[in-house]
């Protein structure tokens, strides 16, 4: 059975699974941040690349099938990984939705519990003054 | 109970009613912005969801109506070479444009959720007078200050790449536009049309996971707008809990 002080105990400082929230949020940040990178990098690379002409691309030339490896390959991986970290968002916001409902279900115990014995305060002083 | 997280009495209310508590000003904004931004953003959808309809996959049929060969060999300026480029110039844009009509709708959500804010936060004040007690409200918290920080750095990135899908379909489009046997293929190091393909690609490479790191702001901030109506619960239920006790 829940009681004031527990609850008034309960709600003090900050929510402890709210620190996973924050957790996911940050590693969902990072991954996007990485995914930004290595998007820079692949960018440089294809820079490289297409700078070379087409007979000199099609040939291979000096690394050039190494880069157009990279190029294709790194995609294949970044893709997946940009909506991981769109995933790992979700997973974030859900723990928080977790930690609202939570809270409103202890909010409501403690009107339950504070509005009668502040209400019934207030009707016996009321009825003293009369 | 931790004092140092709370603020005695907020700002009086345009009724000029003493103790009252009413939203900040960031708040009274985000309740008249969240209609605009939502409706921009379902609009922008929709739209680009038209133009791939109605424009782009036209394009595409007519184009691929063609054989390779006339396709590859079509000079600069005819309607085959016009069609190539209209189609990878709408390419370069429209996903920019899409995800600029996400995040204005990302940005409707976060100011719903500093509207919710805003009533919690009025209608607690509220409460709190009609039991008799000084109206007290929480001190806003780390999470309250940088939520509209982070949204709108996702806003501004948004918008960013949507100017930078611009000017990458202007030069997809100046690309394009060109005989693919004769002139592309043929094109030489360090000639203009090389210069624009490696621009072309490597904007692309690192232009789609900009996009994300906006859409990543723009989550953050919603995450921690949650997170501030979870604080400003838990005070609520504290506060009741104080005036059960009797320190009003």
């Amino acid at each position: 059975m829940a009681t004031l002080d527990g609850i008034g105990r309960s709600m003090a400082g900050q929510h402890p699974s709210l620190k996973w929230a924050y957790l996911l949020i940050a590693a969902a940040l990072m991954i996007e941040m990485v995914v930004f990178i290595v998007g820079i990098t692949v960018g440089v690379l294809a820079n490289d690349y297409y700078s070379n002409t087409k007979g000199l691309r099609d040939a291979g030339e000096a690394g050039l099938l190494s880069d157009l490896g990279t190029i294709q390959a790194i995609p294949a991986w970044l893709e997946p990984l940009k909506f991981l970290g769109v995933a790992t968002f979700f997973a974030g916001i859900s723990v928080v939705l977790a930690i609202i409902i939570k809270t409103l279900q202890t909010r409501g115990q403690a009107m339950e519990l504070a509005l009668p014995q502040i209400l019934g305060t207030r009707a016996s002083a009321t009825s003293e003054e009369a | 109970m931790a004092s140092q997280s709370i603020m005695t009495r907020g700002p009086i209310s345009a009724s000029g009613e003493p103790d009252a508590v009413d939203m900040t000003p960031m708040q009274s904004m985000a309740r008249k912005m969240w209609i605009p931004f939502t409706v921009m953003g379902v609009m922008i959808v929709v739209v680009a969801f038209l133009i791939g309809l109605f424009s782009l996959t036209p394009t595409v049929s007519d184009y691929f109506d063609s054989s390779k060969d006339i396709r590859d060999t079509a000079a600069a300026g005819s309607d085959i070479a016009g069609d190539k480029a209209s189609i990878e110039a709408t390419k370069a844009w429209l996903p920019g444009f899409k995800f600029l009509g996400l995040g204005l709708m990302l940005g409707g959500i976060t100011f719903l959720l500093a509207t919710i804010i805003g009533n919690l936060r009025v209608a607690g004040g509220n409460i709190q007078r009609a039991l008799g007690a000084s109206p007290q409200v929480l001190k806003k918290p780390m999470t309250g200050h940088l939520f509209p920080i982070f949204m709108m750095m996702g806003m501004m990135i948004l918008i960013a790449t949507f100017i930078i899908s611009i000017w990458l379909a202007t030069q997809a489009n100046d690309y394009w536009d060109h005989s693919i046997t004769t002139e592309l293929n043929t094109a030489t190091a360090g000639s203009g049309l090389l210069d624009d393909l490696s621009t072309i690609q490597a904007t692309k490479a690192w232009l789609t996971p900009l996009k994300f790191v906006g859409m990543a702001l723009m989550f953050t901030g919603i995450a921690l707008a949650l997170a501030t109506i979870v604080q400003v619960l838990r005070f609520q239920a504290r506060r009741l809990v104080e005036i059960a006790g009797g320190s009003k």
